[in-house]
């Protein structure tokens, strides 16, 4: 099972931090809290995927689900701290030019006030 | 009526006057009752002469009371049996002369004026039958051809004023008889009188009782004139038809006229008519064979068998829209397929309606699980009465091939032999009769033969389409020619194997068009049970590492780290981060087919997944295998991931395609369906 904890900025911001391994079993687990943060009035979502060693397409397909989750409240959806192999996945399949990806969680909430 | 004929057809009379004047040297005239001139020179004449005119009717040529020297003579002009004015001969002849001269002239104008004394009731009456017979264009049923020459006879009777008469029209031998009054047949005695005008062609007139007796011995007491006429129509049938009991004088001249006329309507309304319904009897026909050849067609088997290791090939082509070769594919069990081929004796529809019985009939004998020997005496004998009674029989064989095993176990009824390549001798054995064809006798299962394969060899059933097909001077393909092309073609695919037996089955026959049906299966084996995937780069001597384990999605961690630790012990790992990324990608990869082994294969059922970890000199090879539904790999759509909404799934094949150097799919292999990747840890073109 995934660890997963929230963290709150403001009202509509939020940080989600993944610890584990992001596949098929773990998808659904992650799908559904980018359904209850956007339930709860979260906008802002940043992801936090240092604790996240691998990702598979199952595990991309559950990013793209809280994308288009958020995008539909015009809100967005932001991805810091990528292991070297899931950045190897995200360019092996293009995503990295679908998603927003930073370096950090802090620099992904500081491109919210930018 | 009068003599005004004469004035309208001078031609009639002139003739009469000259030929008089150049024999007596006299001329003639003809007047009317009243004594008014219609024809002839009045300057012949003295003055005065009309008062010398007779006044009562003359029966008989006489002298005219003329007080002059000159002599004159006045004859009666009878026209049909009435007074209608007198013939006039000035200057010397024999009386008996003139009184023939008069009595012709009468009976020339009696003709005429029974022609043109019709002709206003037949300009009626003809529009009338020119109606009918444009309605009778398109008349579909022989019932509808006879009320239509019903009304026709109907029609002539009343123009020509005939009492009674027939019509007979004989078609496919059957006499169809049409009569005046509706619902009575053919007696003997008409029978009679339509063979005797069927003997003789053409019209026959007769107005006096002799003849009529002499013709039509048993002609009815009151009947003293006939008119008939006996036409062929085309060569599809031929007419009689039959006026009686003409009123008065009898049939004249031109009632023969007529009825020739009408006949030959009547004709053409027959041979429409009949034609018609030629054609739409050949239309319904061919809508029929139309229908059979789809609904065969419909019955052959959609594709072709997909086993490992064994390859197949058909071609199927009937000789005319349906034929009576069939053949058939059927399942048995997890590792055995039933093929079967046949040929039913006949063509056409009955042949096709057997074939598809044959079928299926062999298709649930089959389904029993009975071998091929007990499957054909099990359909033998359901089917014995039913092709007996349609004096058919069928040749078959079924064969059953084990495709773990390679062995073929067959059964063949009288069909022609199926012919084994064996490769290893690179020669042909025989799959000849086990047992006589279907329909026959009655016969207790033989013993099923059964055959080994081998790699490389390969097995044909056919049908007598091929061996006898005939070139353009009769000569038969035979068996010879068929192995020829095959053993040309050995090392060949199945297909290239039914191509090469059509070919030279078409040369061999050049312009000869096909007479009969042609089926072949070509099923080979392929040349090697090891597939070319297996031979990658060479094993090390590690051991490689197996698992089962349940395909649930929580195995996953656990093959992701079986996976990670036979990598980790490459000895050809590259060391830093292109090592940790050769192990991610390996790991990522498996990790995608095992995803949809168990979210697609077993459909998140349960199952089991298989695996083993082979390491390689320079990389690892990844088996994989699942007991789940099997998938076309090439299916899966190529994602597209710039244009278009975005898609949560569909990556996971794309991906592994993309990183692995060997991903290669088998459904359906002995141990399961089986994914092989393989990658290997120095980049390779």
């Amino acid at each position: 099972m995934m660890n997963i904890t929230k963290r709150n900025t403001d009202e509509k911001t939020c940080v989600i931090s993944l610890d584990g391994t992001l596949n098929a079993r773990s998808a659904d687990q992650v799908k559904d809290t980018f359904r209850q943060a956007v339930g709860e009035g979260m906008r802002r979502v940043v992801l936090d995927l240092s604790s996240v060693p691998f990702i598979d397409s199952s595990g991309l397909a559950a990013l793209v689900s809280g994308l288009k989750t958020l995008n539909e409240k015009n809100g967005s959806l932001k991805l810091a701290s990528l292991q070297s192999q899931a950045d190897l996945l995200f360019k092996l399949t293009m995503f990295d030019k679908v998603f927003e990806i930073f370096a950090d969680v802090d620099a992904a909430l500081a491109s919210y006030s930018s | 009526m009068s003599l005004a004929i004469l004035q309208q057809k001078p031609e009639l009379f002139s003739r009469l006057i000259d030929r008089w004047l150049e024999i007596t040297g006299g001329r003639l005239l003809a007047v009317d009752e009243a004594g008014e001139l219609i024809i002839g020179d009045e300057a012949a004449m003295p003055e005065g002469w009309r008062e010398w005119l007779p006044q009562t009717a003359l029966d008989q040529a006489v002298p005219l009371a003329c007080p002059q020297s000159e002599s004159f003579q006045i004859a009666p002009l009878n026209v049909e049996g009435a007074l209608m004015g007198y013939l006039i001969a000035a200057g010397d002849a024999p009386t008996a002369m003139f009184k023939w001269s008069a009595e012709a002239l009468g009976a020339l104008l009696s003709a005429e004026q029974s022609l043109q004394g019709m002709t206003d009731e037949l300009i009626s009456a003809w529009d009338q039958l020119e109606l009918v017979c444009r309605v009778t264009q398109a008349l579909a049923s022989t019932a509808d051809l006879l009320a239509v020459l019903r009304s026709i006879l109907a029609e002539v009777r009343r123009v020509l004023n005939a009492g009674n008469g027939f019509l007979v029209l004989e078609y496919e031998g059957d006499l169809k008889y049409v009569s005046v009054e509706a619902n009575t047949t053919l007696s003997p005695r008409e029978r009679q009188l339509y063979h005797r005008l069927q003997r003789a062609e053409g019209m026959f007139l007769y107005n006096d009782i002799e003849t009529v007796r002499e013709f039509w011995p048993d002609a009815p007491a009151d009947l003293v004139n006939l008119l008939g006429i006996h036409l062929p129509i085309a060569d599809l049938a031929q007419a009689v038809i039959v006026l009686t009991h003409k009123e008065g004088r009898g049939f004249t001249a031109g009632d023969g006229k007529l009825l020739t006329a009408v006949a030959e309507q009547i004709a053409a309304i027959v041979t429409n008519t009949l034609l018609y319904q030629q054609v739409l009897a050949q239309e319904r026909m061919q809508r029929e064979l139309e229908i059979a050849a789809e609904i065969q067609f419909s019955l052959l088997p959609r594709g072709l068998p997909q086993i490992p290791g064994v390859e197949f090939a058909v071609a199927s082509l009937p000789a005319t829209e349906v034929g009576g070769d069939f053949y058939d594919f059927i399942p048995l069990d997890e590792d055995r397929l039933g093929i079967v081929v046949g040929d039913v004796a006949g063509k056409g529809v009955p042949a096709a309606m057997f074939t598809s019985l044959v079928r299926t009939i062999l298709r649930v004998e089959a389904g029993y699980g009975h071998s091929p020997q007990h499957v054909v005496a099990q359909t033998n004998q359901a089917l014995m009465q039913d092709l007996q009674h349609a004096e058919m029989f069928v040749t078959t064989l079924v064969a059953y091939l084990d495709w773990h095993d390679l062995a073929l176990v067959y059964a063949n009824a009288g069909h022609t032999p199926g012919l084994w390549w064996r490769a290893d001798r690179s020669l042909f054995e025989w799959l000849g009769s086990t047992t006589p064809p279907l329909g026959v006798k009655f016969a207790d299962p033989g013993e099923d033969r059964v055959l080994k394969f081998s790699p490389g060899d390969f097995a044909v059933f056919y049908t007598d389409g091929i061996t006898e097909a005939l070139s353009p001077n009769d000569q038969l393909f035979g068996s010879e020619r068929l192995q020829e092309a095959l053993a040309a073609h050995a090392g060949s695919t199945a297909d290239d194997l039914v191509q090469a037996v059509l070919s030279a089955v078409r040369t061999f026959r050049r312009n000869a068009s096909r007479s009969d049906d042609l089926t072949l299966i070509a099923m080979r084996i392929k040349p090697s049970v090891v597939p070319e995937y297996d031979q990658v780069a060479p094993a090390l001597d590690a051991a490689a590492v197996e698992f089962a384990l349940p395909a649930d999605l929580q195995s996953l961690d656990t093959i992701s780290e079986r996976v990670t630790q036979a990598c980790r012990a490459l000895p050809s790992l590259p060391a830093a981060s292109a090592g940790d990324d050769f192990v991610y990608l390996v790991e990522l990869a498996v990790s995608e087919i095992c995803t949809n082994i168990i979210q697609h294969a077993y459909r998140m059922a349960g199952g089991e997944v298989r695996g083993r970890l082979t390491p390689l000199a320079e990389g690892i090879q990844v088996d994989l295998y699942d007991d789940g539904e099997s998938f076309d790999p090439n299916a899966v759509p190529d994602p597209s991931y710039r244009a278009g909404p975005l898609k949560e799934g569909g990556y996971g094949l794309h991906i592994v395609r993309q990183i692995m150097d060997k991903v290669v799919y088998q459904a359906q292999t002995p141990n399961g369906n089986h994914w092989r990747l393989v990658k290997y840890t120095t980049p390779r073109n």
